[in-house]
């Protein structure tokens, strides 16, 4: 791993770590996964090197689209893991977790790869570039989360379905891999966007229609009481 | 995994052709069908994963679609298409064991015939895994079929038990006797695949693509009509 690597990490990592001690609650849980998946970006990036090494650079395509996506997806998934075990398996707590670890991962690898590039990038395609691979690992992460959350009190599924529900994100990652480094490469950029922002929007309507039948369902038992406390006041009376 | 995809192209028996094209488009078809149909909040969380399996096969066809467009070939023995395989049996045994051996399997003495029997669909696997071994006799070459084989070892021994043992309250597993029965089938003829890819027998390979195949377009369509007995 290169000394760049490390000087974003401690440049972009350092400073956030910092700010924790100023927030409380959820935003200190969310930013302190970002800092999470930037450490587990410098844990991948080693492993990555050692494979580079052992299997040799001109099988470069070979290694990103076969055993970097294992390496990262597995570096992801350790922190959730952990989280689910020892913190909490809520839904609710384990998604955004996940998702921040998965864009604190993005962060390093895309402020590593636009800088080494410096010269072949435009502002589009940067952006397309940092859009593309933040929605992606950010994503990729939180279906791991996603299902951890659902199958961690389930003992029996956990086993096979982490692992099932790696290899989802694994293969994935490997799509959009061989994508990203090939002619279809504009494809490989806007595939996550194709994929997740409608799985993203039913699943935010999905939200909503759930928290508008909660929140009619206690005006209806508000209102039961309220008119069952008048009856008391007038039987009273 | 399917290295053979490459041949759509070439020149090569129309019916291997159409084998492989069902291989591809099967996993779509089910986790599209599957996906409208159980991905709601209600339905049966088994019926879920066994959507989600399709959808993980499906990830493997397109991984091995997308790598052979973007390399002009398909790597030599370990790739990503393997883990969507392999995620796909997973499932399948999330469900089975997970989900429904639970429900179904009382621990009880008097069904022990009934658990030891089953081991006789793992039993074929590993017969063909000894095959593949004794005939390539290099087992860097078929690692990737070995993942595969023990994962589909564990997934079929579930499968065959639940399509033998008695039945329980409310006719749970008698509902989904045709999916296990399906999906016992579905997934024999993947192994006959892979050991017909891995030994070079384009019959063997042809035959086990259009069963997987066909497995894939049928199982959500039967899966689909038993667990609707479950609420009625």
């Amino acid at each position: 791993m290169d000394s760049l690597m490390w000087n974003l990490f401690i440049c972009i990592a350092l400073p956030m770590a910092l700010s924790l001690f100023l927030m409380k609650g959820r935003a200190r849980v969310v930013v302190a996964s970002l800092v999470v998946g930037m450490f587990m970006c410098m844990f991948a990036g080693a492993v990555n090197g050692l494979i580079r090494k052992a299997i040799g650079a001109s099988r470069i395509f070979e290694i990103t689209t076969i055993y970097t996506p294992m390496t990262e997806e597995i570096a992801k998934a350790i922190p959730v893991f952990l989280f689910a075990v020892t913190i909490s398996d809520e839904k609710e707590r384990i998604v955004p977790m996940a998702m921040a670890v998965g864009i604190g991962f993005a962060i390093i690898e895309n402020a590593y790869i636009l800088i080494s590039e410096m010269g072949s990038w435009g502002p589009l395609s940067a952006l397309a570039r940092v859009f593309g691979a933040s929605l992606m690992h950010g994503v990729c992460t939180s279906v791991v989360g996603l299902g951890m959350s659902l199958i961690y009190k389930r003992r029996k599924l956990f086993v096979t379905g982490t692992l099932a529900l790696l290899t989802v994100a694994m293969t994935y990652h490997g799509i959009f891999n061989a994508l990203v480094q090939s002619s279809y490469s504009h494809i490989g950029l806007h595939l996550p966007i194709f994929t997740f922002v409608p799985i993203l929007i039913l699943v935010e309507v999905q939200y909503r229609k759930q928290a508008r039948e909660k929140a009619a369902a206690e005006n209806e038992n508000r209102a039961k009481e309220a008119a069952e406390n008048e009856k008391k006041v007038q039987v009273e009376g | 995994m399917v290295s053979s995809l490459e041949n759509i192209l070439t020149e090569q028996d129309l019916w291997i052709s159409i084998a492989q094209m069902l291989l591809v488009t099967g996993p779509l078809f089910g986790f599209i069908f599957g996906a409208i149909c159980f991905y709601r909040k209600k339905a049966a969380f088994f019926n879920q994963l066994v959507v989600s399996a399709l959808g993980c096969m499906m990830l493997g066809r397109i991984y091995e679609l997308v790598f052979w467009l973007t390399a002009g070939n398909l790597p030599e023995g370990f790739d990503l298409s393997v883990l969507g395989d392999v995620g796909c049996f997973l499932f399948l045994l999330s469900a089975s064991f997970g989900q429904m051996d639970g429900l179904v399997d009382g621990r009880e003495k008097k069904d022990v015939k009934y658990r030891l029997i089953p081991l006789a669909a793992p039993a074929l696997i590993l017969a063909a895994g000894v095959f593949l071994y004794l005939h390539k006799n290099d087992i860097s070459v078929i690692f990737s079929d070995l993942i595969i084989f023990a994962v589909t070892m564990v997934s079929s021994y579930y499968n065959l038990k639940h399509l033998i043992f008695p039945d329980v309250d409310f006719g749970i597993l008698k509902s989904i006797r045709g999916y296990n029965a399906l999906t016992l089938g579905g997934t024999l003829s993947f192994v006959l695949l892979c050991v017909g890819e891995e030994i070079g027998n384009l019959t063997l390979f042809g035959i086990g693509a259009l069963l997987t195949g066909l497995w894939a377009f049928a199982v959500i369509p039967v899966l689909k009509g038993g667990s609707r007995k479950w609420t009625l």
